[in-house]
């Protein structure tokens, strides 16, 4: 008897109502915050001329926007950079985050504590940061790491490698993404029974045949969508494509909205912009749809049932030293240098390649500064609160609506799909400026704007996240559980709290921990909908920087880096301790 | 009916006397309120900045909220010192999403901002949608030449190249822009992406288009020019040698905060301008207009250096309008007659030099 088929039989009385209240209710909540975005995209993608605003009187349904991007042959090096660009990142990202997660999740490798925060960290900067970071490490001439090479290998001149190129643009995008392969996988292989592995490896396969042929099969639901979402993010960002892309000269989505965003005299082209914002949700529902077909007998995915279910530790003997040092590396590039970049930038109010010329002397002034500025202190509780709040949103509904398009027989589940799976495809200075005018114009009915309220409610647009890596989650969830909660008498509601939740608890644990870091880093959405009463902090680091003052910005970074230290350990405790 | 008696009549009297009497007075210590302007510039009326004061604080406008690209205005106290009651409030947003703002507010009527600053290319679209007032800014001090696209000018970017002293000896700079084109400089170049084309239009200006794209994109090609918006903080660190068409407000930034940089100026520089404009539905239009006024005076041009390195290079006495005079070089000025032409020249060698190689 199927989950519907047994909900069907009870619905009757208190108990349904309460259901699809709740289920209403989740629904209602995801349309309101993914759809404005998602049809001002639509509407501003088709309008002209130019020169306006979307719905500015006098504007007409055009295609020209689409003819203004789409010409021969620009576009095809367009594609190709962007394609090159993408794959390269994730392949990098996966790699390594789906082998750091391994290693915490399977392994008997002590310190996981210290491998966790290592693997997450690069997630609690500001991403301009770390993209200022790595370029102080990969530059031609003075970058850490090339004047190491050359010192240990004796080589002559500059490089060996130059951050602006491809190769550098993938090295950042890529590393910038293994927090999240990482926390995807890490949440992967929390939720899966290892009694396929054991059977594997009583049967005598070696570890890296069971890892092809049976771990890496099992957990295709998590890991399909980890790639599809990883090579989503890396066509839509911004930051690294911007900031090197542009000296790299290779064109890619991302630097065409920059400068379509950024002409030399009138307005941004934001037509321009949200059709090619459209090319992303074209490729994104595609990959969605081709994960859906893969997923099509999502049963024989099903790996917690409601069979014994302990994680099994592989004892990694004198392989120990090895995983350490690809540990070590990671921690090295990842953590060590960029906070080592920040800390000199903030103790010298700049950064000095060292090798190049003398330091300057060491000063407290960027601290004393940051730390009396009132708006700073303001900033953090709102961060927080903005952060938090939105990320508690993104996971609670985006757990109720994964479950109603992977369980439930709702006739909009596609429909809803879509509208879950499309939030990430809407570039953020269009998510800014729909919600910005949105609210603008209902002010007097809803008087939100320039309230912390509407930050929270924009920043909870961000549902792709949360909702693909609980859809993931409740594919591996066999039926046979939820089944056994109805056939005992329980609704909807109390077997969705009680059985779901607590099964798929890593997987919302990872939503929340992932919103939650990327609120607290993103500076478009404040930037555009903050006001100065409510002050956040990336918008404050990202005015240092304006103004080339790095020394405020760095010191600034490094206080919210320790907060954010803090706060995901004691999350993380809190959390995973209550999922175990 | 009431009969109005004598007496009634002269207490009347005494009473319309009296009244005038305690007007009078009060004309009298509203003239004695009047603040010290300081030196007013010629062609600017005392009396009318001095109503715009009053009338300010009449209206209660406490404050003028001004929208910008970085917050240069905030610390200028000098002019809540000079007109007391008004304090500035200073909120930062990136050129590209100030012009949006600023029409949606205008459109809803929810209008948080006085005054909007920025350059004419950039602006214009608030004088296309009418979300700013047409401003006469002669009576507020204003030379005909420093008002362009409906803006009151009130600093100048000046161009010029900027290098690290610990990595480039002075013996060895060039002396014209092809220079860099020398070997010797490959991969030690760096500029930001807007602000090279920019720099690179004025050649458009003073030779032509197809001049200005080649010399460009042959810097470009020959040097292995790299375009980022971080290129300040890498000629900083001395990770690069020279940052192209930098501007001098940067540069002396980055000397205060103890870089070592310093300017090179060679033939063909221009300066770009940067303006303020009052919003149609300006909450605080009297102190706005005030703070119009006053970022023009020497005083507010003193202000603005002091704080934020920046000051008019023409119809002021700045240390900015110093350094251009004593630079050697001709400097092309932004004018209301060609800021369109260079913000078009500045997009064709934008497409140029980003394209791919």
């Amino acid at each position: 008897m199927s989950v519907m088929s047994s909900q069907e039989s009870i619905l009757s009385g208190r108990r349904i109502s309460l259901t699809w209240v709740i289920q209403a209710a989740a629904v209602l909540i995801l349309l309101y915050l993914v759809s404005v975005p998602l049809f001002m995209n639509l509407v501003t993608a088709f309008r002209g001329p130019p020169e306006s605003l979307p719905l500015d009187p006098g504007t007409f349904f055009t295609f020209d926007n689409f003819k203004s991007i789409y010409q021969f042959p620009r576009v095809l090096t367009i594609f190709r950079d962007t394609f090159a660009f993408a794959l390269g990142s994730v392949a990098l990202a996966f790699v390594f985050g789906f082998t750091l997660a391994f290693l915490v999740e399977r392994t008997d490798m002590p310190f996981k504590t210290v491998v966790y925060v290592t693997a997450l960290t690069p997630l609690m900067m500001p991403t301009i940061v770390v993209v200022l970071a790595w370029m102080f490490m990969l530059g031609n001439s003075g970058g850490l790491i090339n004047v190491l090479i050359r010192t240990v290998l004796h080589l002559p001149g500059t490089g060996p490698f130059d951050v602006f190129s491809l190769y550098g643009m993938i090295i950042i995008q890529g590393a910038s993404l293994i927090p999240l392969a990482f926390l995807f996988s890490s949440s992967a292989l929390k939720g899966m029974a290892p009694s396929f592995e054991e059977a594997s490896a009583a049967s005598g396969a070696f570890f890296l045949t069971t890892l092809r042929r049976v771990t890496l099969p099992v957990l295709r639901p998590h890991l399909l969508s980890l790639l599809i979402l990883m090579f989503i993010l890396s066509i839509e960002t911004f930051e690294v494509p911007a900031l090197v892309g542009v000296g790299a000269q290779r064109q890619v989505f991302a630097t065409e909205i920059y400068w379509s965003l950024n002409p030399s005299i009138g307005l941004p082209q934001y037509g321009e912009a949200a059709s090619l914002a459209l090319t992303f949700l074209a490729i994104a529902y595609f990959l969605f749809f081709e994960y859906s077909r893969q997923m099509r007998d999502a049963a024989r995915f099903a790996t917690v049932t409601g069979k014994g279910f302990r994680p099994r530790q592989i004892e990694l003997g004198r392989w120990k030293a090895a995983a350490f040092a690809f540990v070590a590396v990671i921690g090295l590039v990842q953590v060590v240098f960029p906070i080592v970049v920040l800390l000199m930038a903030s103790f010298m109010n700049r950064f000095v390649v060292p090798f190049l010329q003398p330091l300057p002397p060491l000063t407290l002034h960027a601290y004393r500064d940051v730390l009396t500025d009132p708006r700073f202190l303001a900033a953090i509780p709102n961060t927080i609160f903005v952060a938090g709040t939105s990320a508690f949103i993104v996971s609670t509904v985006s757990s109720a609506i994964a479950w109603l398009v992977g369980r439930s027989s709702f006739p909009g589940r596609k429909l809803l799909d879509f509208i879950a799976s499309s939030s990430v495809t809407v570039p953020s200075v269009v998510v800014a400026f729909s919600f910005l005018i949105f609210y603008l114009s209902i002010v007097d009915w809803l008087p939100v704007y320039g309230t912390i309220w509407i930050l929270v409610l924009v920043f909870s647009y961000r549902m792709t996240v949360g909702y693909r890596i609980n859809l993931a989650a409740i594919t591996q969830l066999s039926r046979e559980l939820e089944e056994a909660s109805e056939a005992s008498g329980a609704a909807w509601p109390t077997t969705f709290r009680r059985i779901v939740i607590p099964l798929i608890m890593p997987s919302f644990v990872a939503s929340f921990l992932l919103v939650f870091f990327l609120g607290f880093r993103d500076a478009t959405l404040p930037l555009i909908i903050g006001s100065r009463d409510t002050p956040m902090l990336t918008p404050l680091i990202w005015e240092h920087i304006q103004v080339g003052e790095l020394g405020p910005a760095a010191a600034e970074s490094v206080i919210s880096l320790i907060i954010m230290l803090i706060i995901g350990t004691l999350m993380r405790k809190f959390l995973f301790g209550y999922v175990k | 009916m009431m009969k109005i008696s004598s007496g009634h009549f002269g207490r009347c009297c005494y009473l319309g006397v009296g009244t005038l009497v305690a007007l009078g007075l009060m004309a009298g210590a509203a003239q004695a309120a009047d603040i010290d302007l300081g030196p007013v510039p010629a062609g600017v009326d005392p009396a009318a900045i001095q109503k715009l004061y009053a009338d300010a604080i009449a209206n209660g406008e406490k404050q003028v909220v001004i929208v910008s690209n970085d917050r240069r205005f905030g610390p200028l106290v000098e002019f809540t010192k000079r007109f007391p009651g008004i304090t500035i409030s200073n909120d930062v947003v990136s050129a590209v999403e100030r012009v949006t703002l600023i029409i949606s507010q205008h459109r809803t009527r929810h209008m948080q901002y006085d005054l909007v600053e920025g350059t004419g290319g950039v602006l214009d679209p608030l004088n296309q949608t009418g979300a700013f007032i047409k401003t006469d800014y002669a009576a507020l001090g204003y030379p005909v030449d420093d008002v362009i696209a409906n803006l009151g000018i009130y600093a100048d970017s000046v161009q010029v190249h900027a290098y690290n002293t610990n990595v480039v000896k002075k013996e060895d700079l060039p002396k014209k822009l092809e220079d860099f084109e020398d070997p010797r400089w490959k991969g030690k170049l760096v500029a930001d992406p807007f602000s090279y084309a920019s720099g690179a239009s004025y050649e458009g200006l003073t030779h032509d288009e197809a001049y200005a794209v080649k010399t460009a994109t042959d810097i470009r090609d020959a040097s292995g020019l790299v375009l980022t918006g971080t290129a300040q903080d890498l000629i900083n660190s001395g990770e690069k040698s020279f940052f192209l068409f930098d501007n001098v407000t940067r540069v002396i930034q980055a000397q205060k905060a103890g870089a070592p940089v310093a300017l090179l100026f060679l033939e063909g520089m221009g300066v770009g301008r940067f303006g303020i404009g009052m919003t149609t539905l300006s909450p605080n239009p009297n102190a706005a207009k005030l703070f119009i006024y006053w970022i023009h005076t020497p005083e507010g041009q003193a202000a603005m250096f002091e704080h934020s390195s920046a000051a008019l290079a023409k119809n002021a006495d700045s240390p900015i309008s110093r350094l251009v005079a004593n630079a050697h070089s001709k400097f092309t000025f932004e004018t209301e007659q060609n800021w369109k032409e260079r913000g078009r020249l500045t997009g064709v060698i934008q497409k140029a030099v980003t394209q791919a190689r």
